[in-house]
């Protein structure tokens, strides 16, 4: 693994469309976390985000030969992300769901320091509800996953000003909802 | 601008490692089957099986292009005289022509060919 953990998304795509099995992997560690952030940013819960995460990885390996562009593999498996996850809203309306975070957080089963982190998610989550889908999108990929702007907006088919116009409403907004108590006690613990 | 930056870690799918190993299996899971079919397909072996169809059609095309070509060059027919040869060799005509009759020409003919020869 250690061997292409370096190599670049270029090479992992080239040698995963040929069945390399460690070269995928490293593709879906490397790129979890944004896919991740994109489903979750559209769908607003975790449970829901990592499932359309797997479909999503799946989905993008069946379809490896039409990235054209192998060097931008990252920006075209978002664009997977954001179709699976309006997708599975379409398949969620039909279908009453029960978000298992919070049953989870409420069922007391978990130690004390899950319960409070799934807490936190929740009141997380209930915040960016708040938002825009665009401004999800940016501030989870920004903030969380350390994306530039320039890569957003590529991602995102809009400027960097308007990346960065995103950002800052979303803070703003973020700001507000949670208020700076809550946020100074993430910072703390 | 990074000092803004609001702090949404809990949200990290990777901060919870056990859990996090636990997706990245399953999507090894359940990638397996693509990954396999690709590794066949991407085979030598896989490859010559791939390019024989249209190695076929080629050989096909070629095939049907050079009868036809052939079936339209007129092969002209040999002579069957044998004097235009023996006289671009310059073989006497009477020994040419022993030949046809397969006569064996005698020697005071052949001491004649040579005084005329010479």
């Amino acid at each position: 693994m250690k061997s292409v953990a370096g190599t670049s998304d270029a090479s992992l795509v080239r040698k995963a469309r040929n069945g390399d099995a460690v070269a995928f992997e490293v593709l879906v560690r490397r790129h979890y976390r944004a896919a991740y952030s994109v489903a979750l940013a559209i769908l607003g819960s975790g449970m829901d985000a990592e499932d359309v995460c797997q479909d999503a990885f799946i989905r993008a390996l069946e379809r490896l030969d039409d990235c054209r562009n192998p060097g931008k593999f990252a920006a075209w498996l978002l664009q997977i992300v954001r179709n699976r996850a309006r997708n599975y809203i379409d398949y969620r309306r039909v279908r009453e769901t029960v978000d298992l975070d919070k049953v989870v957080a409420s069922s007391g089963a978990k130690t004390d320091d899950a319960t409070v982190q799934a807490e936190l998610r929740g009141t997380l989550q209930e915040a960016l509800a708040e938002l825009t889908e665009l401004q999800r999108q940016v501030v989870l990929l920004h903030d969380l996953e350390g994306w530039k702007h320039r890569e957003i907006a590529e991602s995102l088919g809009v400027s960097e000003v308007a990346s960065r116009q995103h950002l800052l409403n979303a803070r703003r907004k973020l700001r507000e909802l949670l208020g700076q108590e809550l946020l100074e006690e993430y910072k703390n613990g | 601008m990074d000092d803004d930056r609001i702090d949404l870690s809990p949200l990290d799918p990777t901060r919870d490692r056990a859990k996090f190993e636990s997706a990245i299996q399953a999507i090894q899971a359940a990638a397996a089957p693509e990954l396999m079919s690709r590794r066949d397909r991407s085979s030598p072996l896989a490859q010559l099986v791939q390019l024989r169809r249209p190695m076929l059609a080629a050989a096909s095309v070629a095939a049907i292009v050079s009868a036809g070509v052939l079936m339209k060059v007129q092969i002209p027919e040999a002579s069957a005289s044998t004097d235009g040869v023996a006289e671009a060799l310059g073989v006497p005509s009477f020994l040419a022509l022993g030949v046809q009759d397969e006569r064996v020409p005698s020697l005071s003919e052949l001491f004649a060919a040579f005084e005329e020869n010479q």
